[in-house]
C-alpha cells in the first residue's frame, strides 16, 4: 500500500506520518507538496495522509488557507476515484475546511486544555476502519501522541488490506 | 474572558463574546459590485458557514 505524505507550509508533523508508514508500517511512502496539482502525483498512491501541524500558520482558521492549496483540489478527484485520505489533527481540520468531511472544528468553550481519552462513533456505513471498540477509544488531545498515531495508522492499514474499500473516515464524538 | 475580566473586578460584564474584524479596499464600479464580491468571498473563504456569522458595511474611499 503506498502512501503519500502532504506537505503544506507549516506541517509539523509530516516528518512523524512519513516515518510511521516507512519504518512502522513498512510501506512505500512519498512526500507531496502542496503547490502541486498534477493528480498523476497521487495516481500511484492508495491513500493519502494530511499531517498535523499549523498549515498557513492557522490564519484565519485552522486549516482554512490550506483548503485552497493547489494540491487539495486533486486530493479531492482522488478520494472521488475511491482513494483513501487520513487527516490527523490539523489535516483533519484542513479535511472540514475543504468540504470533504462535514462540521467543523471550534475552540474548547474555555480556555482550559484537555487532553483525555474519549469515545468516538464511526459514521461511515462501511469505513476503512474497524468500528468495534477498542478502536474508537483514543486519545482527544491538542498534540496527539505518536501512540496515538501509531494505532491509527496499524488500523487503517489492516482495514484496508483486509476489505479493500474505500472511503473517508468521519469521525464525531459522542456528543455530535 | 469573561471570567477574567470578572476577576478583575468588572464583575457587571456579560454576554462577552470575540469575533474577527476585517478591513478590505475593493476596486469596483459601484457599491453594488463590492457588496456580491465581499458577501461571496466572506462566504467561500473569510467565514466558515458552518460555525460562523458574517456582517459588513461598505464605505467609498478615494
Amino acid at each position: 500500500m503506498k502512501f503519500g505524505v502532504i506537505v503544506f507550509p507549516g506541517s509539523n508533523c509530516d516528518l512523524d506520518a512519513f516515518y510511521l508508514v516507512r519504518d512502522i508500517l513498512r510501506q512505500p511512502v512519498v512526500y507531496i507538496r502542496h503547490d502541486l496539482d498534477d493528480l498523476d502525483d497521487l495516481a500511484d498512491c492508495d491513500a493519502l495522509i494530511l499531517p498535523g501541524g499549523f498549515s498557513y500558520g492557522d490564519y484565519l482558521r485552522s486549516g482554512a488557507i490550506a483548503c485552497f492549496s493547489r494540491i487539495m483540489s486533486s486530493a479531492a478527484e482522488f478520494a472521488a476515484g475511491g482513494g483513501l485520505v487520513l487527516g490527523i489533527c490539523n489535516g483533519f481540520q484542513v479535511l472540514t475546511e475543504a468540504g470533504l468531511l462535514p462540521g467543523a472544528l471550534y475552540r474548547n468553550d474555555n480556555l482550559q486544555f484537555r487532553c483525555q481519552q474519549i469515545y468516538v462513533r464511526v459514521e461511515n456505513r462501511r469505513p476503512p476502519l474497524p468500528t468495534r471498540l477498542p478502536w474508537a477509544l483514543f486519545s482527544r488531545s491538542q498534540s496527539p501522541t505518536a501512540t496515538a498515531t501509531i494505532t491509527l495508522l496499524r488500523k487503517f492499514y489492516s482495514r484496508w488490506r483486509k476489505s479493500g474499500s474505500s472511503s473517508f473516515a468521519t469521525l464525531t464524538n459522542m456528543v455530535g | 474572558m469573561e471570567s477574567s475580566l470578572a476577576a478583575l473586578g468588572y464583575e457587571n460584564v456579560y454576554r462577552v463574546r470575540v469575533g474577527k474584524y476585517l478591513e478590505l479596499h475593493l476596486e469596483t464600479e459601484n457599491q453594488e459590485e463590492a457588496a456580491a464580491q465581499v458577501e461571496e468571498m466572506s462566504r467561500r473563504l473569510l467565514s466558515n458557514p458552518v460555525i460562523e456569522d458574517f456582517s459588513y458595511s461598505l464605505q467609498e474611499t478615494v
